[in-house]
């Protein structure tokens, strides 16, 4: 059966309001899903819902491949997947792009690794 | 109908209306001519009368026949068997009369008497059917011997100088003027040469009115001519006072060349030889005119210009069209590939080979997916043999069915049997559609290849196809058996139409940066200044194939999603490199040159199933902005369409 899976932050607190930093769609009968692993430490957890978790705040079952779209529109609460309050705009959305990185920036060695900053 | 079931076939009593023979005609033609009845008669009921005039008077000369006693005591017998009161038989039965009154001229007599026997031919219209009885093999007899006698025309006609043939009315009255031919050459007579027989071109004559010429010289009869071979069963039936002959023999003495000319009456009813010579003779003269191609007939009809013209232009039509009609197949799909035979390339009829390298032209439609494909083999190859293009296709895709694309989907396949030892045998075209929910589904194919395809599309049986899982037979009947060694199957071509998904969801590429490459310190550690990038395999994710859909052999590119949270748009780039070494197809691409930013994914088939990893190469900036989130990954097979 097919299931959306969701990460969320690996340092928050399980049952807290999370919000949805990535997702997958898997098949259960050949897919085993799996945290996010990074040196060690598990940055991303994953959880699974089937489809008809997915809902807005009235209740509402929502379309799997429109909360992919919109993912950051969806909070995970104490196991479920919901829409929160307010604008339901993408607040994903960039719209100004931050040029202010230096040059020098990429040469600091500071980091081990862009993709963790 | 009433059956009357109590039909009495014998009369013992000797009055019985139902069994009375009346006026029965018999000529007479010689001194003492016995007369058959060929039936027992009552001795006693016996009455011959001749005809004066228009009436019947009685007439004397005659004596009454030895006694039947085989039919009387059959008499006797049906008697004692009467019930309930036996009858005593008592009565004379003859079989014939002796008639003494000729003396130079021919009559005839009537004969009257009552039968022993039932005449079938006087039953009553409402009795159904007669038993068995000497009565009923009587009237077959009679019926038999009026068959024989009076229908048959006369054999045969030599005379070459007829001029004219008439097909007469059959003339039982001897008076018929239509009947009367006057002056019938007949130039064949030599008597000489011992040809002396004349038959009348319009076969049997009555006597009275024949006049025989030689050279326009009457002859006299029984001087130069006298007449032959009476027809005993036409001179019966005619009522007139004369007798029907066959035969004419000239007496006189005739050489060669002598016109003997006969005028005569005749009997008339019948279609003689020469008549039936002269219509097939007519016949076939129309026959020839119309085989000289001005009119169409079923003979002619294939040969007529206009026909071949009209033929020429179908053909022609038909190859620009490439009319064929689709045939449906039900097909029972599940995500395990299931091989059934559909088509196949026989034997040449003339010269029994088949071509080693040829191509097939189908359209396939099925649920929610419609392609034209070109096929394409080359049994000599030492590389793939088979080859697929798809030239046009529908199907279902993630952007139009979202998420039921991936259960609704088909990945139709295919490959081609043969042996290899014995190539004009002929091939087998087999076919594979797997659907991840499996369901008896319809198929639809068509041979789009023209008239000139070699490719000969299998009937469809209406049930279920069955699949071929070692054995199947050849388009000239014999076996392809996979334990042979010499019997092969082609590779396999998926024609999965648009891009087949095998990944969906949501993913930041700052999330696979870290996955896909860490800076690792070379040299002096002080020294961060010179880093080098060491690449690893990614992030693995799961991976949305059905069944062992992919083979990686066919994998032609992946086509990456990449969402621009900037500018609002999905980024579809076809993957730039892809390189497959063995189960492992990598690809990658360059989705946003500016900035540096490449997404990549590795796919394996395993025993299992399929691993998929992801991975991405992000530009400061985008990074810094997370500007990109992967979204989607599509797979496009060899031969398929650029991806839309």
């Amino acid at each position: 059966m097919l299931k959306l899976g969701i990460y969320v932050d690996g340092l928050s607190v399980p049952g807290n309001t999370t919000d949805i930093r990535a997702a997958i769609i898997y098949d259960d009968a050949t897919y085993t899903p799996a945290n996010i692993i990074m040196d060690g430490i598990t940055r991303y957890n994953l959880y699974s819902r089937a489809f008809n978790y997915i809902k807005d705040v009235d209740g509402n079952i929502i379309d799997p491949m429109y909360l992919l779209n919109n993912i950051d529109k969806y909070q995970y609460v104490v196991g479920e997947i919901s829409a929160p309050t307010g604008s339901l705009d993408d607040n994903r959305k960039l719209d100004v792009l931050d040029e202010t990185i230096p040059l020098t920036f990429m040469r600091a060695n500071t980091v081990n690794n862009f993709g963790i900053l | 109908m009433l059956i009357k079931t109590d039909l009495s076939m014998m009369d013992l009593t000797g009055s019985n209306e139902a069994f009375k023979r009346i006026a029965i005609p018999f000529r007479i033609y010689k001194t003492s001519q016995v007369i058959s009845l060929g039936e027992p008669a009552y001795t006693d009921s016996v009455v011959v009368e001749i005809m004066s005039g228009d009436t019947l008077v009685s007439y004397t000369s005659f004596t009454k026949g030895v006694a039947d006693e085989t039919a009387i005591a059959r008499a006797k017998y049906a008697g004692t068997q009467v019930t309930p009161t036996p009858v005593e038989f008592t009565a004379t039965l003859i079989n014939s009369l002796t008639v003494t009154g000729y003396t130079s001229s021919e009559f005839t007599v009537y004969v009257t008497y009552q039968a022993l026997y039932h005449d079938t031919v006087n039953m009553v219209d409402d009795i159904v059917g007669p038993s068995y009885s000497p009565g009923l093999m009587s009237s077959v007899l009679n019926q038999l011997s009026y068959l024989n006698n009076i229908l048959p025309p006369i054999p045969d006609i030599t005379s070459d100088d007829i001029n004219s043939i008439q097909v007469l009315a059959e003339d039982i009255t001897g008076e018929s003027n239509d009947n009367y031919i006057q002056d019938e050459i007949h130039l064949q007579v030599n008597t000489l040469a011992n040809r002396f027989v004349v038959r009348p071109a319009n076969g049997s004559f009555y006597k009275k009115d024949l006049v025989v010429k030689l050279n326009d010289v009457t002859l006299v009869e029984n001087v130069g001519y006298k007449v032959v071979g009476i027809n005993l069963g036409k001179t019966r039936v005619t009522t007139s006072n004369d007798s029907v002959y066959d035969y004419i023999v000239i007496l006189a003495e005739v050489a060669s060349g002598a016109a003997v000319s006969i005028t005569y009456r005749a009997f008339g009813g019948m279609v003689c030889p020469a008549a039936m010579n002269q219509t097939r003779t007519l016949l076939k003269n129309i026959i020839e005119y119309i085989k000289l191609g001005n009119f169409i007939t079923v003979d002619t009809l294939k040969d007529h210009p206009l026909i071949i013209y009209i033929l020429d232009r179908l053909n022609l039509i038909e190859n620009m069209l490439n009319i064929s009609a689709p045939i449906t197949y039900l097909y029972s799909s599940s995500a395990v590939d299931s091989w059934v035979n559909i088509a196949h390339v026989a034997p040449d009829g003339i010269t029994g080979l088949v071509d080693s390298k040829g191509v097939g032209h189908f359209r396939v439609r099925t649920e929610k997916y419609f392609a034209e494909i070109k096929l394409n083999y080359d049994l000599t190859s030492t590389g793939k043999v088979l080859s697929s293009h798809t030239v046009s296709s529908w199907a279902t895709t993630i952007d139009q069915d979202k998420i039921s694309h991936i259960s609704t989907r088909v990945c139709p396949k295919f490959r081609i049997l043969w042996n290899s030892d014995s190539v004009n045998s002929g091939l087998v075209l087999q076919m594979s559609v797997t659907r991840s929910v499996a369901k008896d589904i319809y198929v639809e194919i068509q041979n789009y290849g023209g008239a000139f395809s070699t490719w000969t599309m299998l009937p469809s049986t209406g049930v279920v196809l069955t699949p071929v899982t070692t054995t199947t037979t050849l388009p000239d009947d014999s076996v392809w058996n996979s334990a042979e060694s010499t019997s092969l199957q082609s590779n396999v071509v998926v024609a999965s139409g648009k891009g087949y998904a095998i990944f969906v969801g949501n993913i930041p590429t700052h999330l696979l940066d870290p996955h896909t490459y860490t800076y690792d310190i070379t040299g002096d550690p002080e020294d961060n200044t010179t880093p080098i990038m060491t690449k690893h395999t990614g992030l693995p994710v799961a991976s949305l194939i059905t069944g062992s859909d992919v083979l990686i052999g066919e994998v032609d590119a992946l086509v990456f999603k990449v969402y621009d949270r900037y500018a609002g748009t999905m980024i579809s780039k076809v993957s730039d490199n892809l390189s497959i070494d063995g189960d492992t197809v990598k690809a990658s691409a360059m989705y946003f040159d500016q900035d540096m930013c490449s997404v990549e994914g590795t796919l394996t088939k395993t025993e299992g199933g399929y691993n998929l990893w992801v991975g991405a190469t992000t530009g400061t900036h985008s990074v810094v902005n997370e500007r990109f989130d992967l979204r989607q990954i599509d797979i496009l097979f060899k031969g398929a369409i650029n991806h839309a």
